[in-house]
């Protein structure tokens, strides 16, 4: 192996790939939970009004858990017994309750408690089990003394810190390193055995001579495997080292202790032995199966021919154009697989970089940091204007708490309220907490029509509409088409500017403001232009669209129908009334399943029926920019917030701190795009070594039918032209092929983001498509330089032997 | 009588390669002399290793001498650069080889074409000599067939009519049979020679075969690369076999 190291050289840089990858992605892995911990524990910390007599700062302290709205005797009862007083003989003491704050509760002006508790009793207890372990006694003791001590008036809410769900947050960690772990090993598999292939084809009449003399599959798999595991042992260190010193590399910057553990040798080490043996089992077993003669008969690339029906008629053909071309055809099997295998690595690059980028674009998308339950379970009020006045008070509080910020223009702690859910719901809702957001599916079969030039070209959702078909038809100017992908949402006029605010942070054509211009005469929509976060419309400000209204069936709609087939049938068999709605302004960007369609209450009371209007779900969006302290104010403040009824305050709110900017903060520092950008350029790494070692054995074979030719008469200059026409074809395709692949690449990742992950997560995050032009250029630059230097290295030693001719028949002396 | 002015198709002089080894010269063919006239069928014969292929690849331009001078049809290829020795190669010569050699990815017929492609002359002029070639080698039922999908025989047929359907004036042929069976053998080399004798066309074979080299008009041995005339059938009566 060693004496012939050009042969086996793409198998040292693969498998010191290969390694380097897994070594890697180990390695982030256990600093990233290192940084979450370490991150938790940095940010998470509750700050007392007690000061460190030695630094002069208040003190901050550790806590696992929140209790919030505590009557006096919850709060009593949490404070006397913390397990060691004998409440729970079996107990130990659970838990220390390190801060307490007491308010007035506005509704009924009785003081209520807010507890933080941190389990066990040591301050900084880090066996995260045994913390798990105490909260689960917590749970299943303390819980239910405290629902039975509940006021009637007040509930208490309680609330886990990323401190204690750390467990949790690990196993996640660990659960993604496994799935990439798992893809790592399909696509190292795959790269190994590729390129084993390639050497398999090269070797196959010297393993059909072994075989000739008794070599079996275990003989001729253990050559194999011996050969790739030395290999494998001595890129071992080296990969291991250097994918240590890459990921401390992207980490340290951010001061983080840097973590490395031994096990991570070990892990390397059975990865790549098991893709070593993987990889060359099918291609030998494969052999193996093989009649001797079948591959003693391979010592040219006859293999790799595609059998032809019928000959080429080469008269009066040019040389040696045609004669390359004719043979690139019949190579066509082996140029497809060499560019779809060798670019396919291309394509993984442009994909990793787009993951890159969606980390990026992750981190900056708007997300809620709050949400708010409004509890009127006695009432029937919801977000309405002092509500809304409410929010701007919070406001005003966080700039009185915090003055520095006024000096800074336009600044709002608050920076958006969107309204997302409705207690009552009517029973046919499909999503109990989607009104007054309702699809139109689900308000009584209604649709919406609109003009096909609207419509993008290739859109899926929307299909023409035949007014003939229909019971009622719409009779309108042009072409129309038809879709119940709709989300009718509801404005308060009285309440829109939180709305717009909202809207504000999307890309907006139009003036969402016009919208409370609707009048008897026009009545105007702010809608969305995409279908599961995917273009299906081209709306303009001004174009016109109709709702419709379900107003009476003429016969029953079969059961069994769904989607595009029910909502024909609906058309045929119920009867509408529709009204017609003037776009006023395109939200470009936002978030959606269904195509969003943002109408007055008065409209969206006719168009879906529903008389009750009541909200009882918001999210709230601050300032990405906010400390953890700082948002644990405005969350303090939220609290405080009453629903009111005129003078009357009825019900409470309930608010869930969703800690999207600690989940930011955390994601930062996991550096997720700059290892994704590492592993996409060792990836993209494997490309060239695909390309040089499969050209390399390719035209070595084609050596000898370049002798053959020249002693019929080709010069020099011919079988030049023959290489320079083989490397040439092969950059057009590459090109092409590394074009089309790259856009299918960024597709499937702009796809999966945006259309079947939020099926999963049910976080609708919208990601623009794009083609990461860079990226793009890379990989097209990579794959025509190494198509066409593939076919000049050979060209290049071919010709070093000058006068290599004789060795066509030098064999048979 | 005027002597006749005899026309050589080949004339090799002092032609001598030496291969170099670490610590020593390996003298393949030395000072090797011949001189083939037009239309003659020249057999040379010599043991394993005796430089006899290596004489006939340098005669053929397909490998160089370290010394000496290769005349074909009166022009010198020892000192033609290498396109001009293609083009001569594809207009003057024709090669068969001990394996058919032939290429890959092309069928029979395809293989049969591909010196045609080489040279510019008009296609009409191929037509009847491959249809001659073709029905004369029994080829016909295998045109449109990789060599893959062919046996021995067929692939040194298929060789056999690729370096004459040029129709070149000179032949060499490097042990064309010694990869077939005797039947197979006698068969592929009849049909060889008939060819050869209808077109008039110069042969220089290298065999090991005795009963081969017997059909011969001269045979020559070479041994340890020294060449020399091992028989002459026709001289005496026909014509004159010059040695030097």
């Amino acid at each position: 192996m060693f004496f012939n190291f050009k042969q086996y050289c793409c198998f040292f840089a693969a498998i010191f790939i290969i390694q380097l990858l897994f070594g890697m992605m180990a390695i982030s892995a256990i600093n990233n939970n290192s940084v979450e911990y370490q991150q938790i524990k940095q940010e998470q910390k509750l700050e007392l009004d007690q000061v460190d007599e030695e630094t002069g700062e208040k003190i901050k302290v550790d806590y696992h858990y929140e209790i919030h709205n505590l009557t006096l005797s919850q709060y009593t009862f949490l404070s006397k017994y913390k397990g060691e007083q004998g409440v729970f003989d079996e107990q130990k003491q659970l838990y220390v309750i390190v801060d307490t704050e007491k308010r007035i509760n506005e509704l009924d002006n009785k003081e209520v408690y807010d507890v933080f508790i941190r389990f066990g009793k040591e301050k900084n207890l880090e066996d995260s089990a045994m913390v798990s372990k105490y909260y689960n006694d917590f749970k299943k003791n303390y819980i239910k003394v405290l629902a039975n001590l509940e006021d009637d008036d007040v509930s208490f809410e309680t609330k886990t810190t990323m401190l204690l769900d750390y467990n949790q947050r690990v196993a996640a960690n660990n659960a993604t390193f496994f799935i990439i772990a798992g893809v790592l090993l399909v696509l190292s598999i795959f790269l190994l055995t590729s390129i084993y292939n390639i050497r398999l084809n090269q070797y196959k009449f010297t393993y059909g001579v072994y075989m000739t003399f008794g070599a079996d599959f275990k003989m001729l798999f253990g050559t194999a495997f011996w050969e790739l595991f030395v290999i494998m042992l001595v890129m071992f260190v080296p990969a291991v080292l250097a994918s240590t010193l890459i990921v401390y590399l992207i980490y340290a910057p951010s001061g983080f202790a840097f973590t490395f553990n031994a096990v991570i040798f070990l892990g390397v080490f059975l990865f790549s032995l098991v893709v070593v043996a993987v990889s060359v089992v099918m291609p030998m077993r494969l052999t193996s199966m093989r009649q001797p003669m079948a591959l003693i008969i391979t010592e040219d690339n006859s293999n790799l021919i595609s059998s032809p029906r019928k000959s080429f008629n080469l008269l009066g053909k040019k040389f040696p154009l045609q004669y390359e071309l004719y043979s690139i055809w019949r190579f066509r099997k082996y140029n497809i697989q060499l560019l779809s295998s060798a670019i396919a690595f291309c394509a993984l690059f442009i994909c990793g970089l787009y993951l890159s980028n969606i980390y990026t674009t992750d981190l900056e998308y708007p997300r809620a940091q709050y949400q708010i339950t409004i509890d009127h379970e006695n009432s029937y009020m919801g977000y309405d204007s002092l509500f809304s006045a409410d929010i701007q008070k919070v406001n005003d509080a966080f700039l009185e708490k915090y003055p520095e910020y006024k000096e800074v223009e336009g600044f709002k702690a608050i920076t958006g309220v969107e309204v997302t859910g409705n207690s009552k719901p009517v029973e046919e809702d499909a999503d109990k907490n989607q009104t007054p957001i309702i699809e139109a599916r689900y308000a009584n079969s209604s649709f919406m029509l609109v003009n096909a030039k609207d419509v993008k070209l290739g859109a899926t959702g929307p299909f023409v509409y035949n007014a003939k078909d229909a019971y009622t038809p719409y009779i309108g100017e042009g072409s129309l088409k038809v879709t119940n992908e709709v989300l009718y949402k509801a404005v308060d006029p009285d309440n829109a500017e939180d709305l717009f605010s909202f809207l504000s942070q999307y890309d907006v054509e139009g003036e969402p403001r016009d919208i409370l211009k609707s009048d008897k005469n026009t009545q105007y929509v702010i809608i969305g232009d995409s279908t599961s976060n995917i273009k299906t419309y081209k709306f303009d400000v001004g174009d016109k669209i109709v709702l419709s209204r379900y107003e009476d069936k003429v016969t029953e709609v079969d059961s069994n129908l769904t989607g595009k087939n029910l909502l024909r049938r609906q058309i045929k068999n119920y009867s509408y009334t529709y009204t017609e709605f003037v776009v006023c302004a395109v939200i470009k960007d936002i978030p959606s399943g269904s195509v969003p369609v943002y109408m007055l209450n008065d409209a969206y009371k006719t168009v879906t029926q529903r008389e009750d209007l009541t909200v009882t779900k918001l999210n709230i969006y601050t300032n990405p920019d906010l400390t953890i302290e700082q948002t644990r104010f405005i969350a303090s403040e939220l609290r405080d917030i009453p629903v009111e009824s005129g003078d009357a305050k009825i019900g409470s709110v309930k608010v869930v701190d969703l800690e999207q900017n600690a989940e930011n903060a955390i994601t930062e520092d996991k550096h997720y795009s700059q290892l994704y950008i590492v592993i996409s350029v060792l990836i993209l790494c494997v490309s060239p070594i695909i390309w040089f070692f499969s050209q390399t054995n390719y035209y070595f074979k084609r050596e000898k039918e370049f002798n053959i030719i020249q002693s019929m008469g080709a010069t020099e200059s011919d079988v030049r032209t023959i290489y320079l026409l083989g490397g040439l074809s092969m950059a057009i395709m590459s090109f092409i092929v590394s074009i089309l692949l790259s856009y299918i690449a960024s597709y499937a990742m702009f796809y999966v983001y945006n259309v079947v992950v939020p099926n999963f997560t049910y976080e609708y995050v919208r990601y623009t498509f794009y083609m990461p032009w860079y990226a793009l250029v890379i990989a097209v630059v990579m794959s025509v330089a190494c198509g066409f230097l593939s076919v000049y290295i050979p060209y290049k030693s071919y010709f070093k032997h000058r006068y290599a001719i004789q060795n066509v028949v030098r064999d048979e002396d | 009588m005027a002597r006749r002015e005899i026309e050589y198709m080949l004339q090799a002089e002092s032609v001598i390669k030496q291969y170099r080894q670490p610590e020593s010269v390996i003298t393949a063919v030395n000072r090797a002399n011949i001189k083939i006239e037009k239309g003659e069928f020249v057999a040379i014969i010599g043991s394993s290793g005796s430089g006899k292929s290596t004489f006939l690849h340098i005669c053929a331009g397909l490998d160089k001498a370290n010394a000496g001078r290769i005349l074909i049809d009166n022009e010198e290829i020892t000192k033609m650069g290498p396109d001009e020795l293609g083009r001569f190669r594809g207009e003057k010569m024709g090669f068969i080889y001990q394996r058919h050699n032939l290429v890959p990815q092309f069928t029979a017929l395809e293989n049969i074409l591909l010196p045609t492609v080489m040279c510019n002359k008009a296609d009409a002029s191929y037509q009847e000599s491959l249809r001659e070639l073709v029905e004369c080698l029994g080829l016909s039922e295998r045109l449109h067939h990789l060599p893959s999908e062919l046996s021995g025989g067929q692939c040194q047929r298929v060789a056999i009519a690729r370096a004459l359907i040029n129709n070149p004036q000179m032949l060499f042929a490097d042990e064309p049979t010694g990869n077939l069976d005797r039947k197979n053998a006698d068969e592929v080399l009849s049909l060889l020679l008939k060819i050869r004798e209808t077109r008039g066309q110069t042969l220089l074979m290298v065999t090991h075969d005795l009963a081969i080299a017997e059909q011969a008009d001269r045979i020559f041995r070479m041994d340890n690369g020294i060449l020399k005339l091992e028989r002459d059938y026709i001289g005496g009566n026909k014509k004159t076999v010059d040695t030097y």
